[in-house]
This record gives structure tokens, sequence and C-alpha cells, in this order.
């Protein structure tokens, strides 16, 4: 009846990329549920979880740090906002700055963390659980420097006994040599320095991978091992700190230091790697998210001083989102 | 948005009255919600045949076990035709997960979604017009995932349970197929998730003046419900598809048990939890099953009532068993889990909840009937497909009822019983409503009708092949076959149901070369059918004021609505007509507020 | 129009430093030793929920819309809260015995522990 001139659309009173915006952060919320839920769901149902802050290296006053530097971006995010409805683009441009600095503050802490676990083998699926797994992990690390050790050397050959035997067979060619060229001299000396390396590092290895292999403690002799072994006798067991003390001694002496220097010994962690898979996982997504609003904060500086208030108070909802998420990722993850 | 039709003008939309975009703006990167429409009816439907192609090699198997197979057995296998049983579980794997992600849900929201719900809020276009064409364009990485997922031999079923998918070595041969299958499942979601926060928005915020929440018709109903189910359990699922992802990949272990050996290997690592990726996955699929079955409710109500020239009988009580679907479909999941291992109080409360669905569901079939009671019928293809959705419906809906409870789900869990089930919802329900539709609204489409006659044809093929098809899957499932099984006969108590697979397998093949008189019916009436005019059906929706095909824009002034969408046959009608549009002002009353 | 563009600058400010605090309160709340965790757990969980509420009331501007924030966030929320006890029903309480290596090996820990040092350290 009263069809009036300029007739009303229906709906909320509220712009259509607010609301999108809104249902959007919907959709999130319950991405990080599911997250967040297999995080607590997992932690729960894993008795023995890692929480000795020692074991997981997880500092919570990077956490705390973190946190507030989140909090300052989202507030002067809000600010930004403001400044932009009482018409002072150019201070609220300088919020925006600031909020992106925080921004990537908050992903340089991040990587400094995430350094430090890789730094002590926090890696998932490469964490040891037990004793015997922590072992195989020092000695897989031993082998492929051994690996890379006779790969690296100047001598034909693609498998490592194949290699070995040239080495022996271009010492002996090269000795018996009475003049040598200085390319040849050079060689002698390389294939020298290997070969006492090399007869230093077999033995200390074998004597290590076995002794772990019949976790039969280091008091018992290399050459003893075989007897014990086939006489069954009780012989006194090997735990992984008389291991790792025995690595060090190796990994000490003069003549390896140069090769075994940066063996990572990862103690046992159980659930070690159920630990590493939730915690990379969640913050890692969130740190995608932090991403994905520094972008939104390039596009609001590109944009320049005509940037739309809505498009900022957009960017903040999303931003505050990603704020509210650490905010209980922080206890999850740093506290409890 | 509003800047588009703002330039183009939204009284004057005639030929050539402003220049026209080019063809790839216009026909293939396009913003209007009507190409995106066709564009994803299109893909679908070709679709639909590369499964229903699966679904044949899957019948052919079970009817000649491991005689070569005709015509298609080139493409399947190596040998002579002849269907390995590591191809055999490919065909099942990927049937199920081409039909379920990139023809039923995107045919529903993302074809009818797309076309209608702009058309019959009365809006110009979608809320967000780009990002409705990345929402189309995201399921082609999808696409090229899936087929590269079906060349390596994606073998985990559609559901991927780790161990079976999470462990390379648990499917020997498989290599990376699950890895794609999981991008290819990941990328149809974002796509998916797109549509969503568009469709939520556009239905919330550009409604027609006058568009009243309870004005609008149930296909808006339907897909609002819809989309909600999308945005908040889609997540879910995306969530747990990349965690799977970076259990392949990554080497974290969400999924992988501690100590499992598969194959005398052993992964070394694990901790992790199975059933996790079960809980998560029908978080998202469970609702799913509702997102392929409300629109088609909400479009059958639609065209049931136009057909029979009725108002469609208690449209209120319809939107309310919608919700009531839609928020006990959050809710159900476990009762796919009865015989997983899960906590067995928890079978107990999903069983209550899972035959609580039976109520919403009851009244929306008895309103149907309702509607259709003491109506002018008319019997054409529309409402041929719209009675078939109802009676199919009905099948499948008291054959879920079986399997919600846990008694009788624990004997006929991963029978084909269960087989007979979903069938019956997912193609003799929403599949029939979408050929419904498809015929319904095709001259909004295109300008022009599809054949009568070739529709009925059809449908009757279709109808009786779907029924001898499927049918006899209850009775198969009761005599103990398992799915997913590539030689059933292999156990001498199921040798003697050869002869009935053989029947189901033929009945199969007649169902799937019928498709192609769809198919050509579809593309040839749409250049060379009978023109339609505005409203070729006498339907009261704000779509039928539209130009058929409708231009950019879509109406020549934005309509205003006066009264609710059904009313058939009122008393009072001006003109003695048997329908009042919606946006007729005669007799029509302003709504005084949302 | 004047009204709402009138500066919410304090506002703002007021709940930031809140914020931090409520932090800093977190953070003490973990660094001294209570021996009940589930103390700690109360603590932080209980100003987590506050922070976030200030967030979302204030920097989100939440507190100034209208009913729709109750229908869009009251059903997303309640679904957002009761996933993790549903799946923890399930999976943080197994019902069946939860026998894998690792669980073996905690226990092998713990009765080492318990063994051989009883003034273990706090850790």
């Amino acid at each position: 009846m009263t069809a009036a001139a300029h007739p009303v659309r229906m709906g909320l009173p509220i712009p259509n990329s607010k609301l999108g915006m809104w249902l959007f952060l919907g959709t999130e919320i319950m991405l990080f549920t599911a997250f967040i839920g297999t995080f607590i769901v997992l932690r729960l149902g894993s008795r023995g979880w890692p929480t000795d802050p020692h074991v997981t290296h997880i500092n919570v006053w990077a956490g705390a740090i973190n946190t507030f530097i989140l909090l300052f971006s989202s507030y002067l995010v809000v600010v930004a906002h403001d400044k932009l409805l009482q018409n002072k683009p150019s201070a609220a441009r300088l919020a925006i700055i600031g909020a992106l600095v925080c921004g990537l503050a908050f992903l340089g802490i991040k990587s400094v963390e995430y350094r430090g676990k890789f730094d002590h083998g926090i890696i998932p699926g490469r964490i040891p659980e037990n004793e015997s797994q922590a072992m195989e992990n020092v000695l897989r690390q031993v082998d492929a420097r051994m690996e890379r050790l006779v790969a690296s050397l100047p001598v034909e050959g693609d498998k490592r006994d194949v290699r070995l035997t040239a080495v022996d067979q271009e010492l002996l060619d090269l000795k018996a040599k009475s003049e040598p060229t200085p390319a040849e001299v050079i060689q002698l000396k390389t294939l020298e320095s290997f070969k006492t390396t090399w007869d230093a590092l077999l033995p200390a290895y074998l004597n290590l991978r076995d002794h772990a292999r019949d976790k039969i403690s280091f008091t018992v002799p290399f050459a003893e091992l075989e007897n014990v072994r086939a006489s069954q006798t009780s012989a006194p067991p090997l735990s992984f700190s008389e291991f790792v003390d025995e690595f060090e001694k190796v990994r000490q002496s003069d003549a390896l230091k140069g090769v075994l220097g940066n063996v990572v010994v990862t103690q046992p962690i159980v659930y070690g790697n159920l630990f590493a898979s939730t915690y990379f996982f969640v913050t890692g997504f969130h740190a995608i998210h932090v991403i994905v609003g520094l972008l939104l904060f390039l596009i609001i500086l590109a944009w320049g001083p005509g940037c739309s208030a809505l498009f900022v108070e957009n960017c903040g909802l999303y931003w505050h989102f990603v704020d509210v998420v650490w905010i209980f990722l922080f206890p999850l993850i740093y506290i409890l | 948005m509003s800047a588009v039709t703002g330039m183009t003008g939204s009284v004057d939309h005639a030929a050539g009255a402003h220049a026209a975009p080019g063809f790839l703006s216009r026909y293939v990167f396009s913003r209007d919600h009507k190409v995106i429409g066709i564009q994803f009816m299109f893909t679908t439907l070709l679709m639909l045949f590369v499964g229903g192609a699966l679904a044949l090699g899957i019948r052919w198997q079970l009817a000649y076990p491991w005689e070569p197979m005709p015509l298609l057995g080139n493409a399947f296998a190596d040998e002579g035709g002849q269907i390995p049983p590591e191809t055999y579980t490919m065909l099942l794997t990927m049937h199920g997960t081409i039909m379920v992600f990139l023809v039923i849900i995107p045919i529903l929201a993302g074809g009818f979604g797309n076309l209608l719900i702009p058309l019959q809020i009365g809006a110009e276009d979608m809320a967000f017009p780009t990002l409705n064409m990345l929402s189309y364009w995201f399921m082609w990485p999808a696409i090229v995932f899936f087929m590269l997922a079906m060349h390596a031999g994606a073998a985990a079923g559609w559901t991927a349970y780790p161990v079976l998918a999470v462990l390379p070595q648990a499917a020997p041969g498989s290599g990376v197929a699950q890895t794609y299958w999981l991008l290819g499942v990941t990328l149809v979601g974002i796509s998916s998730l797109m549509g969503a926060v568009n469709y939520m928005t556009t239905i919330i915020n550009m409604r027609a003046p006058g568009m009243t929440l309870f004005r609008m018709p149930l296909t808006i109903w339907a897909m609002f419900i819809t989309a909600i189910l999308q945005a908040f359990a889609l997540p879910m699922l995306t969530a747990a598809g990349l965690m799977q992802i970076s259990d392949r990949t990554l080497g974290t272990c969400f999924f992988i048990p501690a100590g499992i050996i598969v194959n005398n290997a052993d992964p070394t690592v694990g901790g992790g939890q199975p059933l996790l990726w079960q809980h998560l996955f029908w978080f998202y699929s469970h609702p799913a099953v509702y997102i392929m079955l409300l629109p088609v409710m909400g479009m059958v109500s639609d065209m049931l009532a136009c057909m029979c020239r009725k108002p469609v009988f208690g449209y209120k009580p319809m939107i309310h068993s919608m919700g009531a679907i839609a928020g006990l479909g959050f809710i159900v999941w476990g009762h796919h889990m009865f015989i997983s291992g899960m906590n067995p109080m928890l079978g107990m409360a999903f069983m209550i909840s899972t035959i609580l669905i039976a109520l919403p569901s009851a009244v929306k079939t008895f309103n149907w009937i309702g509607t259709m009671w003491g109506g002018r019928l008319q019997f054409n293809t529309v409402m041929l497909n719209c009675v078939a959705f109802v009676s199919m419906f009905v099948v499948g809906g008291l054959s879920g009822i079986f399997m919600a409870a846990v008694p009788v789900d624990v004997f006929f869990h991963d029978t084909y019983f269960i087989v007979a089930h979903f069938h019956y919802v997912l193609f003799g329900a929403t599949l029939f409503g979408v050929y419904g539709a498809l015929h319904f609204w095709f001259p909004k489409m295109f300008g022009r009708m599809m054949s009568e006659f070739w529709g009925k044809i059809h449908f009757f093929i279709t109808f009786i092949a779907f029924n001898l098809t499927f049918f006899p899957m209850h009775l198969l499932g009761m005599q103990g076959m398992p799915r997913r099984l590539a030689d059933p006969y292999h156990y001498s108590y199921l040798e003697h149901l050869l002869p009935l697979n053989q029947v189901m397998t033929w009945a199969a093949i007649v169902m799937g070369f019928a498709q192609i008189i769809l198919f050509l019916n579809f593309v040839i009436s749409s250049f060379a059918g009978r023109k339609a005019g505005r409203n070729p059906w006498n339907a009261n929706g704000l779509e039928w004021i539209a130009p058929s095909p409708p231009p950019h824009g879509n109406f020549d002034v934005t309509p205003v609505v006066y009264r609710g969408p059904y009313e058939y046959s009122a008393p009072d009608a001006p003109d003695g007509q048997d329908y009042w549009l919606q946006s007729d002002e005669r007799g029509g009353q302003m709504a005084e507020r949302h | 129009m004047t009204d709402s563009h009138a500066s919410h600058g304090r506002t703002y400010l007021m709940i930031f430093v809140i914020l931090c605090c409520l932090t800093v309160v977190s953070v003490i709340a973990d660094e001294v030793k209570v021996a009940d965790r589930s103390v700690v757990l109360a603590i932080v969980a209980a100003i987590a929920m506050a922070k976030a509420t200030c967030v979302v009331l204030y920097f989100m501007h939440l507190k100034f819309e209208r009913g729709w924030k109750y229908l869009l966030l009251g059903p997303t929320l309640l679904l957002a809260a009761s996933v993790p006890f549903a799946l923890a029903a399930d999976l943080a309480f197994h019902y069946y015995a939860n026998d894998v290596p690792q669980q073996r090996e905690f226990e092998r820990l713990e009765a080492a522990s318990t063994s051989s040092d009883h003034v273990a350290a706090p850790h």
C-alpha cells in the first residue's frame, strides 16, 4: 500500500562486509575449536604428557611477552579505528604501523622459540619416547656423520665398503711413490688424517651400537659382549645416562671432536611426538593467521589515507579474533 | 556489488544498454550469480557421469567377478579389462568421494543456491560476487586433486579412516594418493565455506523490501540453514584434513596410534588416536548429510505447492522442523561409530538423538502429503520427480531408523543394508528432487522449457531402474553381504546372491544410460527448447517476475514484497488467477519490519 | 552520529591496562609453585575467559551491537565449548584399557622414581 519511493531493504543494520566478517569469524571459531579441542583431548587422554619446562623447553616468559605484544597491537588497531572516525588519518596510520611492528615482533619471538625447540631435537616424528629409541637416535646421527665423512673423500666408488677399500689401496699406492707431486702429497695427507679419525670412530661406534643393542652396561668390555650374550649370563644393564656419558667421552676425544660436535642428544620424552605435533600445529596455525593479519595491515597502509573506517574495523575484528585465540592458547600451552 | 548495479542501472537492462563484458569475464570468470550457478551445475553434472561410471565398475565386479569389463574396462585396468582388488577399492572410494563432494553438495549449494538465492529474495546479486567466483574456481583444483587421487589409487574409502588412510604402507601401491585426496577435500571445503558465508550474508542482509523472514520461500530457508550447517561444521573437517595431511607428510602423529605394526613395518612414532579422526570427520560429514538433503526439501516444497496449486501445508512447521533437523544434526555424528570402539555410553546418547531426528523428518513428510492432499495435481515431470522424492525419502528415512538403534546397527553396519539406506536418501530423495528442480527452474536459466516428453521418459526409466538397483540391497544386507568387498562370493554363504546382484547390475546399467537422456535434454533444450515467458508455471516467487533468463542485475526494478510465497488458489486473488505473485501490489500489505 | 563518533580512547586504554594486569596475574599464578595444579588451572582459565570477554566486548565493539550478536555467537560458542567435552568422553577417558607403549614406559618411570629416590626433584 505504502510503496515508498525508497523502499528499505530488509536485514540487519550493519554493512554486508561486517556481517560477512563476523560469520567468517564464526567459522574460524569452529576451526580453532577443532585444533584446541584436539589438543585438550589428546593431552587428557595421554597419561604422562610432558609438562616439565626443562623437557619441553617451553618458556612461560616468552609466551607472556608475546601475549603482551598481541594485546598492545590489538589496542593500537582499535585506536587506529577510533582516530579514523575522528578524521585523523595520520594518527591512524601510525597506529597501524605500530600494530604491524608488534605482529612482526610476535612472529620473531615465536621463531626464536621454534628454533630453540629444533635445537633440542623437539621435532614431531623424531623424538625418542623411550631409552632404546633415544640411543638409536644418537646412533643414527653418528652413522649419518660416518656416511658423510666417507662420502666426502676424494676416491672412486659409491658404496661405503668400496670407498674404504679404495682409500686403503690409494694409501698404499701413494706411499709407494718415490717422487709424489704436490697434489699427491695433499691427497696422502687427507687420506691419512681420515684414516686416523676413522680408526678411532669405527670401534667407538661399534662399541656404542652393540652395547645399546644388547642393553649391557659398558662395564662389560666390547670383546666380552659376544660371550655374555652367548652364555646368557646376567650382566649389568645399560641406562641411557651411562650411554650418554660414554658417548660424550667419545665425542670429547681429540680425534673425533670435529666429527661428532653437533650430534644432538635428545632425552627420551614419553608422548613427546604427540606433544610436538599439537604444539607446532596449534601455534603454527595461529602464526599463519597472524601473517594473514599482517597482510591486511599492509593493504591498509598501501591504501593510504583514503582507507575506509569500515575496512579498518573489519581487519580489526579479524586481528582481535587472532588475539582472543592467543589468549586461550597462552594458558593452555605455556602454563598448564 | 551495489557499485556494479549502480553503474549498469537498475531500470534498463535491454541488450546493449551497457558495454557487454568480454567472453572471459562474462562466461568464465563471471561474478554474476546466475552464471556461477550454471557453471556449478554443468561441472557437477559432468562429475555425475564420472561418479556413475565408477559405480558401474563396482556393479560389474559384483555381478561378474573377475570377468573383463566391456568399454570401461580398458580405462580401469591393464590386464584385459579385469578389475584388480586394489582398483575395486579405488572405485568405491572415488565413487563415494566424487558423488558426495563434487556432485551433490556443489549442485545444491553451489548450483541451485547460487541461482535461486538472489532471485528469490529479490537481490541484484550475491553480497560478495568476487568471493562467489572464487568459490567456484576453488572447486577446480579440488577436482584436479581428486583425479590425481583416482589415478594414484586412493583406497581408504570416502571416509579415509586412519590407520588405513594415514600410513602409506597400509595400502601398498597407493603412495601419495591419500595426500591428494586430502588436499582435494580441503580445497572443496574452502570452496563451500566461501559459499556458505556469502549465502548467509546475502540472505540476512540483501532481502527485497517487504521480504520478511517468514515471507521467504522454503528454498531460501533451506539454503540458509544449509549454509549455517556448512559454515559451522565444515571447519572441523578442514582442521582434521590438515592434521591428516601433516601426519602423512610432516611427521606428526595425531591419528597414528602407538606401537602399531602395519605390513610388518613399524612407523616408529605414534601416540595419537585414530578415533579422533572419526569424530572430527563425522562432526562435519553427518551435518553434510543434511547439507545434501535440506536444499532439496526446500525446493520440493516450492515445486509441490506450485504443481498442486495449493499453499504449502504448515509453512512455519516446515521451517521449524528444518531448524530442528539442523540442530539435531550437530549432535548425532556418533551413530556412524557404533562399532568403531567408541565409548558405549556415548552410543546410547547418540542413539537417542538420532531417533529424535525422525520427528522433524516425519513432520516434513506429512506436510508434503498434506500439501498434495486435495490439490489440483499436475502430473508433469516436475511433479513426478517431487513425488518420487517424497516416497523415496520415506523408504530411506525408515531404513535409517533401523540403523539409529545400536542393537540393530551392530549387525547391519557395513552391510549392504546401509548402502541401500543412503542411496535411497542421497539418490532416491536428493537426486530426484534435483531432477525436478532442473526442469522447474530451467526456463529461468535459459529462457526455454525442457522437453516434457523426454523428461517423463527419463523419469520413468530412472525411477524403475533405481528401485530395481537399490531395493534388493536391503535383502543383500539382511543376508549379511558386507560392503566394500571385491568378491563376496568367495564366502559360500553369499554365493546364492550372485543372480540377484546380476539383476541389480543390469538395472544400474540401464539407469546409468538413462542419464544420457537427461543430459541431452538439458543441453538441447537450452538452445532449441520451447520459448518460456517470465512465469511459465504461474508461480508466486520473485524469480518469476524477472525476465527469463534474467539479465545482469536480475530485476527491472527492485521488487517490493507484499505477501508470502505460497498464495495459490486464493479466493480473493485479483483477476480470478490461481496464483498471487509475492510482488503483486493489489491487496498487499507492506511489512512493518523484518 | 556525534555520540558514536566520540573518542573511545580512554576506554580502550583502560581495557588494555586491565588485560596486561590479568596476563601478569596468570604468569604469577604459574610461577608461584602451588602444589595443587588444579588451582592454577582454575585461575588461568578464569583469567583467559575474562580477557577474551574484554577483547570481544570492547575491542570488537560487541557491547555496542544489537541482538544479532546473541544469535550468532550463542550457538557457536555453545557448540565450540561442548565439542571438547563430547570428544573427551571418548578420547580423554578411555573406555577400553589404553595399552600402548607410552603408558607402559610412563608406568615404568613412575615406579622407578618412587622406588629409587623419594626426594625426587620438584619437576
